[in-house]
């Protein structure tokens, strides 16, 4: 029995896309989801989002024409008799794969789109792979199983039948995907409006948001999905922003039903000192941590964060893996000028939120490898900074205990709570000049005591690293950031903002590197 | 018959599938070996990245340095010294330090780091010019000193003192004669400065452990 070339065409490319879908997914999956890292070794490595995404309109387009097929084929293309092969259990087995098919392409756009909250829709989204990834063996392995090799020249190899006809469906429906995958492209970015506001409308820095501009301003929200803890690894984020043509003020706002302070407290047990941790040790914090909020800005507007997201325990050859395993960041451009770096803010609710200020970030070309260096992080580096503002508490870190760095002049600030620790309550950041360094012989502590972690030694940033202010105050389940930045800082490592530059926002719950995300950048137009 | 025997391969297909998941080990990063091994304060060498240390051994030049802390005791990278060889050359207790509630020269943290024994050695000195200049690594992250940071922690990007002495001075200071060579380490820069001035200081010794 021979099929049609369309048939062949379509099957084929549905082999392709399910394959190669399958296993960029999995590894985007693996981001957040410690089931499938189990399955590491089989999945690619690298930069995926895009071809997931092209493969996805590809999808979209094979489904649009499939149904012409489905209604007209019968008219010119001929379709093939094979009743013979598709017995009840094939015909279940396969309506079971449209299915899934049809339950990916339609929460898989909307996820892409945007425009609905993603918890319920990237589960579906997973849950429908997984259900496909057994559906392979179910259907090719049984009709393996039934036809043996010889069913490959069946699948592979058209018939004659028809042939013009059936060339002209496969060229339209190229067409067809190259027009949509064009149209697609020049609209990836949303968009995000800066409103002009006048020189003289002073807005303070102060979290409350309440200057009367920003009431006036509908927010651009952002379903962002994929992060640890959250409701499922999901929150919703709002955004407005204004520019005076020198300085623009962003608010935010995003939902966080834990108002996370309490960050690697050092707890005195009967062998001594030791870090709160669930994951600190393989850099994926994901219990004692500081909620975080971070924002990138790029000249560049593909997806994943600019062609930033690298996946994988060990993405590039000649650099070393992450011990984590679950990728890095860093941009692909060889040129080194300031256009190909990527601006990145990181807000910190217990470093940085004292000093007004968010952490000034970039991500370049992955970084030369250092040998003292435990975490090697590629692209992820800090600007210029003229002195540490804040240190750990400790001599060095490891896993099973530690030396705390100082204590508090007066120790009223300590807490022994027993086995009733109330790490929220704990004072979050130690000013140094209000301790003294820490000597095995004086330590009296109680067993139960806890020590913040965080020493400020100054209470700013200098250098490049201070250009963005920020302070945010977490309000019934509510963060509420509010900062500035010049527009233009002058300093090699920031994007200026102005028409066009890309956006991107992500959440961090009381987690260290697992934050939340979104496909589609937002676009910064001024108004 | 043949069904049978291609059920077989399928499932053996399979369950190989699952076992070598569960059997290929998940890349891991390993440390690198480099030029730099860290002495704990006993002097014995540790692993890249175990910590804390005390010194730095530099297995390029045979030359043993001084690490610094931040722990207020004689190894705190943040006090400053004035240049002082304690036979009369140079001027003594001008930079700041808090021990002995003095104010401090280059000879007093010399003496202390010979009484302490630090990292078991006692012949430490002020480094030539020539040898300090060897710790400079002018790849360093965007902000930080011209020195590798993950071994010389807490180093700052400011001048620290040489053993170079009788050096002519330049310009504004030329009315003070001499002084000492110091290299900084925001670039690298080689400056001579007058013995009065303030500087950080990083010990070294050539004993071999
Ligand atoms: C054969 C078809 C497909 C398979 C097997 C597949 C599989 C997957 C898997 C396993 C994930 C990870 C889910 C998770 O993180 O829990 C994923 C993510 C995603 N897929 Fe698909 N997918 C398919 C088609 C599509 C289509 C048609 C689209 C639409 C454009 C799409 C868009 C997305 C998006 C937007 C994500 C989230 C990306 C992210 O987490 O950053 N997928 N896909
Ligand atoms: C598809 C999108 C993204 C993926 C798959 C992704 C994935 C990752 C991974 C695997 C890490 C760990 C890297 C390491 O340990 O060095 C990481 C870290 C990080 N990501 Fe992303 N990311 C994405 C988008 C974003 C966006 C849009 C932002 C900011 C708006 C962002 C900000 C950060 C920050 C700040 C860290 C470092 C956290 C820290 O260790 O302090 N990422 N990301």
């Amino acid at each position: 029995m021979r099929l049609n070339l369309s048939w062949v065409f379509m099957h084929t490319l549905l082999i392709l896309i399910v394959i190669i879908n399958l296993l960029t997914g999995l590894r985007i999956a693996a981001v957040h989801r410690p089931e499938v890292m189990l399955w590491s070794a089989f999945l690619p490595q690298g930069s995926l989002h895009s071809l997931h995404f092209s493969l996805g309109v590809t999808l979209l387009t094979l489904s649009l024409g499939y149904s012409f097929y489905r209604l007209y084929a019968h008219r010119f293309l001929q379709s093939p008799k094979r009743d013979k092969t598709q017995t009840r259990y094939h015909k279940f087995i396969i309506l079971l794969g449209y299915t899934c098919l049809c339950i990916l392409l339609l929460s898989g756009s909307l996820l892409y789109l945007g425009i609905l909250p993603t918890d319920l829709l990237l589960n579906s989204h997973y849950v429908a792979a997984l259900v496909l990834l057994v559906y392979i063996p179910l259907h090719a392995g049984s009709y393996f199983v039934q036809y043996g090799i010889k069913l490959f020249s069946t699948i592979f190899i058209a018939s004659n039948q028809a042939r013009k006809a059936n060339v002209n469906f496969i060229l339209c429906s190229i067409i067809l995907g190259i027009g949509l995958f064009i149209f697609l492209s020049k609209t990836a970015p949303q968009t995000l409006i800066a409103h002009k506001i006048d020189i003289s409308q002073y807005i303070k820095i102060d979290g409350h948001a309440n200057e009367k501009i920003w009431a006036s301003i509908k927010p651009q929200v952002v379903h962002t999905f994929g992060g640890a803890n959250f409701n499922n690894g999901s929150t919703d984020i709002r955004v407005k922003v204004v520019q005076n043509e020198i300085e623009a003020f962003f608010h935010i706002s995003w939902d966080d039903t834990s108002h996370s302070l309490s960050h690697l407290p050092l707890h005195k047990t009967k062998t001594g000192w030791q870090v709160l941790e669930n994951g600190f040790y393989h850099f994926d914090e994901k219990t004692y941590y500081e909620d975080k909020f971070a924002i990138i800005i790029s000249n560049n507007c593909d997806f994943a964060a600019a062609n930033t997201a690298h996946l994988g325990p060990k993405p590039l050859a000649d650099k070393p893996a992450n011990w984590h395993g679950k990728g890095y960041h860093y941009t692909t451009d060889k040129s080194t000028t300031d256009q190909s770096i990527v601006d990145l803010w990181q807000w910190k609710a217990v470093r940085t939120n004292n000093m007004i200020l968010m952490d000034d970030n970039y991500i370049g070309g992955p970084a030369q490898v250092r040998a003292g260096k435990r975490r090697y992080t590629a692209g992820y580096q800090t600007d210029a900074k003229q002195s540490g503002a804040y240190v750990m508490n400790w001599q060095w870190y490891k896993p099973n205990g530690i030396v705390p760095k100082r204590i508090p002049l007066d120790t009223s600030v300590l807490q022994t709570t027993g086995n009733n620790l109330q790490y929220d309550k704990l004072f979050p950041v130690l000013p140094w000049d209000d301790t003294k360094p820490y000597r095995a012989e004086h330590d009296t502590f109680a067993i139960g005591s806890t020590l913040p972690s965080v020493l400020y030694r100054s209470n700013r940033f200098e250098g490049d690293r201070a250009d963005v202010r920020a302070f945010a105050r977490w309000n019934d389940g509510q963060w509420s950031l509010e900062l500035s930045r010049k527009l233009v800082t002058g300093s090699q490592y920031d994007i200026s903002l102005k028409e066009n530059v890309c956006l991107w926002f992500a959440a961090f719950d009381h987690s260290q590197t697992a934050h939340t995300r979104h496909v589609r950048p937002l676009q910064l137009k001024f108004r | 018959m043949a069904m049978i025997f291609r059920m077989i391969i399928l499932l053996m297909l399979i369950v190989s599938i699952i076992m070598t998941a569960f059997n290929v080990n998940q890349t891991k990063p390993t440390a690198t070996i480099g030029q730099w091994v860290k002495l704990n304060t006993t002097g014995v060498p540790i692993a890249n990245w175990s910590g804390p240390w005390s010194c730095i051994l530099d297995k390029n030049t045979g030359l043993i340095w001084e690490n610094k802390d931040d722990n207020e005791g004689i190894h705190d990278a943040n006090w400053t010294y004035s240049w002082s060889d304690g036979q009369g050359l140079g001027i003594e207790n001008r930079g700041d330090c808090n021990f002995d509630n003095i104010r401090c020269d280059s000879q007093d943290l010399i003496r202390l780091a010979r009484q302490e024994k630090t990292c078991g050695l006692s012949q430490w000195r002020l480094p030539t010019a020539e040898e300090l200049i060897t710790l400079i690594n002018n790849t360093p992250p965007a902000g930080d000193p011209v020195i590798d940071t993950d071994f010389f922690s807490n180093t700052k990007r400011g001048a620290y003192w040489t053993a170079d002495s009788r050096q002519p001075l330049k310009g504004f200071y030329r009315f003070l004669g001499q002084g000492a060579t110091t290299i900084s380490f925001i670039k690298g820069k080689k400056t001579a400065t007058p013995y009065r001035n303030a500087a950080y200081v990083r010990l070294v010794t050539s004993e071999r452990k």
